[in-house]
């Protein structure tokens, strides 16, 4: 039953299978077959859905027909006409950048505005933001509600709080789970974008940004989460309106039990690869991610619509295997960041095994480094997820990172650093990944002496400049961030960080300290959102720089990237000839991971350096960093 | 209007203790977080006119 467990798919595999598979007692220490076998197979499960969905939204973002029209097409019609959009004007691409921001803006005012009268709102049981309030309820100070409308206005999500003992359900449901659509819509509208600066010749226009924000929400996002939400609750997940639950335990202990309408938030949350959880410990609640099942499924729609903008870029620029090519680059470098980190958490830490704890798998018990995670899931699983999550700009857990083995902490950490670009965000990862290929075959081009091209767009100074431009704010967003909060010093009990210097707030000392303030800059910076934990980031000087983080995280990588789009719009499509590169072959895919990997490792070696490096060779030399104290949340 | 709202007790700080000084002070901060914000946005459209220009 553990080793079925331990696939992490809920599948009653036949006993025949499951002792050839994993003969008990001699499963190796760093990877179990069954747990390779749920690696694999969720590959699987993204390879075959890639090409369904990818031809899906190439007809949406070209305005054709699709099964879906009869029921969307007058809804959407009604849209346009009451907000005064017409369906055939083209914007350029500071016109659509213009739009962009202003969408973010009106949202990032309405979010703030609701989170701080959530007292006077309805569907609020538990009178948040009232003086009726729970006495262990967190304030939702300008701070906080700061860096929360950031964080789910910009598809980031990072909670400095716990949802369950914070927010009404309806700012739960109006302002973050609507965000949570909205933001993620945006994304997708910014890559659709680009995709068009380069299927697109001698154009000025890219599309228009109001038109494609419409057009994922209505027929990408609604419908993939109506029938995710619809699956969670078969599942047991939980979604109605009632006050929570108190409850006497057997051991006479009174527990409060949060009740709400978590399968519409959990839906939207993964689809949209947002990430916020209804509850504070996220996808590891019961409530949010019952069953094996669920977290397989989960996974899958964290990466389904970023796979098959893929295939959604090979389409509209004429040529798939240009598509394919950045799915087998972002797939080496997926299952690579899979494989190391499993093995990682599967091989534990060697200090308990040195103390005569059996760390090995067996058919009794998973091994390895449980610490953190969620039986029901186990270590493959959850490795996976953290792995998933990471790659995609989602940022849901199902196990906390701050608990991962030194390696196994240090992928997901990498993984958002590289810019998410394994896939992705919804949006984000296509955007991150076209940049890398525009910096590779600019490399290539000065290996060899020629002008660089990509899809038949000469690479020029103006699009190699912007991509730099983005590369550079994003790594300088993470590392000064994360250096003046590892020297900053406050006043204690002062206003900007009460418990004192900003290196006050973290659990750990030592290295995995550094990791948990480093991994908060690079998860905001990259709006991925997910926690390392370990670090209380509710107060004023954490809210307000994570907060700046996300902003510049988002809008200063969007802007330059759909620079790009109009540059290369405007250019026309030049015949391949003998010298130009294949962007379609294995060199290419093997030049665009060497440019990936070379970028990310020169950029955050240093500081990895300083975290989780250093910490994994002080673990074999038998110093580990405990926790300080207990965790405090907000 | 958050001002306003804090001093029925309306918003989330008890309201007995944010009136006078102490309320306007954390007015200002609604004020503060708000417009920095804007300013960000308004800096985003500054950096997309001169992205266009390089």
């Amino acid at each position: 039953m553990v080793e079925r467990e331990a696939a992490g798919l809920g599948l009653e595999l036949p006993s025949e299978l499951v002792s050839a598979l994993c003969p008990t007692g001699s499963l190796s220490r760093s990877m179990t077959p069954l747990g390779a076998f749920n690696i694999a197979i969720f590959f699987l499960a993204i390879l075959a859905l890639t090409k369904p969905l990818g031809l899906y939204m190439t007809r949406v973002f070209e305005g054709q027909r699709t099964f879906l029209h009869p029921l969307l097409r007058p809804l959407e019609k009604l849209l346009y006409r009451l907000c005064g959009v017409r369906e055939d004007t083209e914007q350029r691409w500071t016109e659509y950048a213009a739009s962009l921001i202003a969408f973010s803006v009106a949202s990032f005012v309405l979010v703030y505005v609701i989170q701080r009268l959530q007292g006077l709102l309805p569907l609020n049981p538990m009178h948040f933001g009232s003086a009726q309030a729970p006495s262990n309820a967190t304030r939702v100070t300008p701070d906080l509600a700061f860096n929360t409308a950031a964080s789910f206005v910009t598809n980031t999500n990072w909670q400095s709080y716990g949802g369950e003992n914070t927010f009404s359900y309806l700012v739960q449901m109006a302002a973050l789970t609507v965000q949570n659509f909205a933001s993620a819509a945006a994304g997708v509208a910014a890559s659709v974008a680009l995709i068009r600066g380069l299927a697109r010749r001698q154009a000025n226009t890219l599309g228009c940004f109001w038109v494609d924000l419409v057009r994922s929400t209505l027929y990408l996002f609604l419908p993939l989460s109506l029938a995710a939400a619809l699956f969670l609750c078969w599942q047991g997940v939980i979604q109605n309106f009632k006050p929570y639950t108190t409850v006497k335990t057997l051991e006479g202990i009174t527990q409060t039990i949060a009740q709400g309408p978590v399968a519409s938030q959990e839906a939207i949350k993964i689809v949209g690869t947002n990430g916020g959880g209804f509850f504070n410990t996220n996808s590891a609640h019961p409530f949010e991610n019952p069953t094996p099942l669920t977290n397989f499924v989960e996974m899958l729609m964290i990466f389904v619509i970023p796979a098959g903008l893929t295939y959604q870029f090979g389409r509209m620029v004429g040529d798939t295997r240009q598509g394919w090519a950045l799915f087998a680059a972002m797939s080496v470098l997926f299952l690579i960041g899979a494989f190391i980190c499993y093995g990682a958490e599967q091989s534990g830490n060697p200090e308990l095994a040195q103390l005569g704890v059996d760390t090995h798998a067996t058919a009794l018990q998973p091994g390895g480094n449980m610490e953190g995670k969620e039986v029901r899931f186990g270590i493959a699983a959850s490795a996976l997820f953290a792995v998933v999550t990471t790659d995609a700009s989602c940022g849901a857990v199902n196990s906390m990172h701050d608990s991962y083995t030194p390696i196994g902490g240090l992928i997901p950490l990498f993984n958002m650093q590289l810019g998410e670009v394994v896939f992705g965000g919804v949006g984000a990862g296509l955007k991150g990944m076209l940049l890398f290929a525009i910096l590779a075959v600019f490399v290539a081009g000065l290996m060899v002496g020629r002008t660089p091209e990509y899809i038949g767009k000469k690479i020029e100074q103006k699009e190699v400049k912007l991509c730099m431009l983005a590369l550079i704010i994003m790594a300088a967003n993470v590392l000064v961030f994360t250096a003046i909060s590892s020297v900053a010093g406050f006043q204690k009990n002062g206003y900007w960080n009460p418990p004192g210097p900003a290196v006050a707030n973290v659990n750990n000392p030592g290295p995995h300290g550094f990791s948990e303030i480093l991994y908060a800059y690079t998860s905001t910076n990259a709006n991925n959102g997910s926690a390392f934990a370990g670090l209380n980031a509710n107060t004023p000087w954490y809210n307000l720089t994570l907060g700046v983080a996300i902003l510049v995280g988002r809008f200063l990588f969007i802007i330059p990237m759909l620079g790009v789009a109009g540059s290369l719009a405007a250019k026309k499509r030049i015949p391949a000839t003998s010298g130009t590169l294949p962007t379609h072959g294995a060199l290419f895919v093997g030049l665009l991971i060497g440019t990936v990997m070379i970028v990310g490792a020169l950029t955050y070696f240093p500081a990895l350096s300083l975290g989780p490096l250093v910490e994994h060779f002080l673990m074999l030399e038998g110093k580990l960093f405990a926790a300080l104290r207990a965790p405090v949340w907000g | 209007m958050v001002h306003a709202l804090m001093c029925v007790g309306a918003t989330n700080e008890p309201h007995s203790a944010e009136l006078g000084a102490v309320a306007i002070a954390k007015d200002m901060l609604d004020a503060f977080y708000l417009l920095l914000a804007l300013v960000f946005f308004a800096g985003c459209w500054v950096f997309t006119k001169a992205c266009d220009r390089l």
